[in-house]
């Protein structure tokens, strides 16, 4: 599963917060990469729709491999770099959801190579960036 | 993105797999590659809800309509299904068709919490008619759908159940177009079947949320 389809299924969870038994139990032992064709317009479109803390956290608990080396245009760089933490970074599935639902599932993934890099996503977002009309997220 | 002629898609559609041993308590008939290929491509051309879409196809089996919907360039398209024998298929047609932008949950569409609201842009869905032991399965996978879109939900269902469906639509406060009327092919896939193949009549129907 991609980080982006957890992300829309933690959505709108009312009265459930970060840290405080988020749908999704990430226990990362395994995780793949491979590569998804980078689509600019569609990550754009995501942003606003995203959960930024459920994300970092996923991201966390995944252990990022490196990110793909940036292109010099910033905005470019930062989609980019959301394209891969959304899209190309995942875990086999299917997965079953106890209570014939998908609340606290686990994350069974496929262990990721041998080495462990240090998370790119790990820290709270610091930088605040302007993006296109007025658009603005917080930066990795 | 290449476009890709409804000829193009109805043949690649051919080459997905389905069901080796179908359920007949989870109702599943795989939807033909014309069917699907019709489908997907006046969704795409008359309403532009598949391309860089996050689309949600419930009761996916196998995935056909995940992955024609794939094909025609959705952003991300997840497929939700019960069934973990019909998932296999359903990832190994991904590897066959090295589909990128497609991704598969096993659960229960019918106690996916309320809370999914407007997750998805579009939900694709050939539903359970409710027609073995599970009467009413359509309309809970509708409402399901309903609550899951941003924009649209298109769905089949029985044309016979029509006035129900259209009263269910007015009760949820959505606005429902029949797009086209088919005639459904079932091949005869399960034992009880007596005849090879029998013709349904089926709605293909938009159904458009709030926001839109």
């Amino acid at each position: 599963m991609k980080l982006l389809t957890h992300n829309l299924l933690t959505s709108h969870v009312r009265g459930l917060q970060p840290g405080a038994g988020f749908p999704f139990h990430i226990r990362a032992s395994e995780v793949r990469v491979r590569s998804v064709p980078f689509n600019a317009a569609f990550v754009a479109r995501l942003l606003p729709r995203l959960h930024w803390e459920a994300l970092l956290s996923a991201a966390e608990s995944v252990t990022l491999p490196p990110q793909p080396p940036p292109p010099d245009d910033a905005e470019e760089e930062f989609l980019l770099r959301l394209h891969h933490v959304l899209l190309e970074v995942g875990g086999g599935g299917p997965f079953w959801g106890e209570r014939s639902s998908f609340w606290g599932w686990e994350w069974k993934c496929l262990l990721w190579g041998g080495g462990v890099d240090p998370p790119v996503l790990g820290s709270p977002p610091l930088l605040q960036v302007e993006v296109g009309e007025g658009l603005t997220f917080p930066q990795f | 993105m290449k476009k890709l002629k409804l000829k193009e898609l109805e043949s690649c559609l051919q080459q997905v797999d389905t069901f080796e041993s179908p359920k007949v308590l989870l109702e599943q008939y795989p939807t033909r590659p014309h069917i699907a290929a019709c489908m997907l491509y006046t969704i795409h051309n008359t309403f532009d809800d598949i391309e860089n879409k996050t689309v949600a196809d419930l009761g996916c089996g196998c995935g056909m309509l995940s992955i024609g919907s794939a094909m025609l360039g959705a952003g991300l398209c997840v497929g939700f299904d019960i069934d973990a024998e019909a998932l296999e298929i359903f990832n190994s047609n991904l590897e066959d068709f090295e589909l990128t932008n497609v991704d598969v949950v096993q659960c229960d569409v019918s106690s996916l919490p309320d809370s999914m609201s407007e997750t998805f842009d579009t939900v694709i869905m050939n539903p359970p008619f409710g027609t073995k032991h599970n009467k009413g399965m359509d309309m809970v996978f509708l409402k399901t759908a309903l609550q899951m879109a941003k924009t649209a939900v298109y769905s089949l269902h029985k044309t016979s159940t029509r006035q129900h469906v259209q009263k269910k639509a007015d009760e949820w406060e959505v606005k429902m177009e029949v797009i086209a009327e088919l005639r459904y092919d079932l091949p005869a896939s399960y034992k009880f079947h007596k005849k090879k193949s029998v013709d349904i009549e089926v709605d293909f129907i938009r159904f458009s949320t709030r926001n839109s």
